[in-house]
């Protein structure tokens, strides 16, 4: 094969760049979670309460945060100018975030009524006992925000206001990879003789969907040779990718049969323990964000909860751009999270982001 | 090759060697776009091919042997599996090696750079995995390995006990 003219040179470069970029990749490597500071206030079988401190509130109404139990929490928080966290805060909120935690092996036979009733329900009670407040605002993202709607589907009384962030609704929208593959697989095994799902199964699946993409992402990286600065966030969420928490086998089962596979939360008949979910009852008002180049939760998914909602008590507001876009990155910081900090504080009129 | 990222700054190791291979292609498509004509040049589709079956099956090894395929209770027929996707994956190769040369022809400002290149070669490739991952050999095939891999691992857990 002949060498031709530039090439070689080219590629001396890139090296360079590649091991520049590896140096400083290393020096930001650290096992820093939240940004904010923040303190567990409740804690109850693993799960906690975690209280975000450093603003005086002015919104009377605390907000609480779900995140999904597939990945870690503190993307939310990385960086003070990339933190859903931060933005709620400046917009006057007292904020609380429910941490699933790890889990242990006994985790494995604990079931979704648990997560709804036990943690959901006791997190919500803490909250208002300890702050005296009437309400609780909850916003809900990803799978959290499918927990949030089934308990706010079950306790309307207990919410001021409800906002799903990427939240699955319905389970069979859209073109996701995610919703055929787990239509295919077998759940009844984890249901009736429980294991957990490594968190590291979890990651590497999420990889493996657009290998491509995130490797266009990465050379592009090694050529710019971009500052340390700039890698902060890079580094930062790189770290949180391989992060995929254990997942309880038997609610994880659940979670798969009865949302993905059944459908049961737009299609009805979901029960949970003794309480059937029905997303009629969900008379609190309701704003959803959703991401247009979502390829976790298709858009068709999350924007099929209009459908469910009293007109007069649903607002959406979309993204362009993608599933960990939205909760991170500089654009959203600008628009659609304050957005949402001011709809949270009962200010309707949103713009379009 | 085909060890699993176990850490998250790997992916520049293994994007960045990507990258050098991309390169080697990229000398023969130089040389295809002076002289030759690409039915003719079998080292342009072998070396296309090559890259586009190394890159996607280290995703689809990263996803199924990180199932526990490869520890205890594994799939017997993990290795007929891996055969079936392999040849899954072969059968895209010519579709991508059409489609790469095709717009490396018709860049307007004469030979694309090397970056252009691996741009249009990525893109290529991002497409036919979005294809395979979607089609109904490979559901097949993930979700069956996926079954054997919970069956076995409940069956060896044994049944859920007092903590339940």
């Amino acid at each position: 094969m002949s060498s031709s003219p530039g090439i070689e040179s080219e590629l001396e470069t890139f090296r360079k760049n590649y091991r520049h970029l590896i140096d400083n990749i290393r020096r930001l490597e650290s096992g820093q979670n939240w940004h904010t500071p923040n303190e567990i206030c409740f804690n109850f079988e693993g799960m906690k309460i975690r209280e975000f401190r450093g603003t005086t509130p002015s919104c009377p109404t605390p907000v609480l945060i779900v995140y999904s139990h597939v990945n870690l929490p503190h993307v939310i928080d990385l960086t003070e100018q990339h933190s859903m966290v931060r933005r709620l805060m400046e917009a006057g909120h007292k904020v609380y975030l429910v941490d699933w935690g790890q889990i242990n092996g006994e985790a494995r036979t604990r079931d979704l009524a648990r997560y709804l009733h036990d943690y959901l329900d006791k997190s919500v009670n803490f909250i208002l006992d300890s702050t005296g407040a009437k309400r609780v605002n909850l916003v809900g993202i990803c799978q959290g925000g499918t927990f949030s709607l089934c308990y706010a589907s079950l306790h309307p009384e207990k919410l001021g206001r409800l906002v799903t962030v990427v939240t699955p609704v319905d389970f069979h929208a859209g073109d996701g990879v995610l919703s055929k593959w787990a239509r295919k697989i077998d759940y009844s095994p984890l249901e009736s003789n429980p294991v957990n799902i490594p968190g590291g199964l979890i990651t590497l699946f999420f990889q493996s969907l657009r290998p491509y993409d995130d490797m266009m992402r990465n050379i592009r990286l090694i050529r710019n040779r971009v500052s340390l600065d700039s890698l902060e966030l890079t580094a930062l969420v790189d770290q949180w990718v391989f992060e995929c928490p254990d997942q309880p086998g038997r609610a994880f089962a659940q979670f798969m049969r009865l949302f993905y596979q059944e459908n049961r939360l737009v299609r009805g008949g979901l029960q949970l323990g003794e309480h059937r979910i029905d997303l009629g009852n969900v008379r609190i008002p309701v704003l959803n964000l959703y991401a247009n180049g979502d390829h976790l939760v298709p858009k068709e998914s999350s924007g099929a909860l209009k459908g469910f909602m009293e007109a007069d008590r649903y607002t959406e507001m979309t993204y362009d751009g993608g599933h960990v876009g939205l909760m991170v990155s500089a654009r959203a910081q600008r628009t659609i999270l304050p957005a949402m900090g001011a709809w949270l504080a009962g200010q309707t009129a949103l713009r379009p982001s | 090759m085909g060890t699993i990222p176990t850490n998250p700054f790997d992916k520049y190791l293994y994007s960045g060697a990507f990258y050098i291979q991309a390169a080697d292609c990229y000398r023969l498509v130089l040389q295809w776009l002076e002289h030759g004509n690409p039915e003719a040049d079998g080292a342009i589709l072998g070396s296309i091919s090559e890259i586009w079956m190394r890159s996607t099956l280290l995703s689809y090894s990263v996803a199924l042997t990180g199932a526990g395929l490869s520890g205890e209770g594994a799939d017997s027929k993990l290795e007929t599996r891996m055969a079936e996707l392999q040849s899954i994956v072969a059968g895209f190769g010519p579709g991508i090696v059409s489609e790469v040369l095709s717009q490396v022809s018709a860049q307007p400002g004469g030979p694309p750079s090397l970056q252009e290149f691996f741009e249009i070669w990525t893109a290529a490739c991002a497409k036919a995995h979005a294809e395979l991952l979607n089609s109904d050999t490979v559901i097949d095939s993930v979700t069956g390995m996926m079954n054997r891999f919970i069956h076995h691992a409940c069956e060896m857990s044994g049944p859920a006990g007092a903590e339940a």
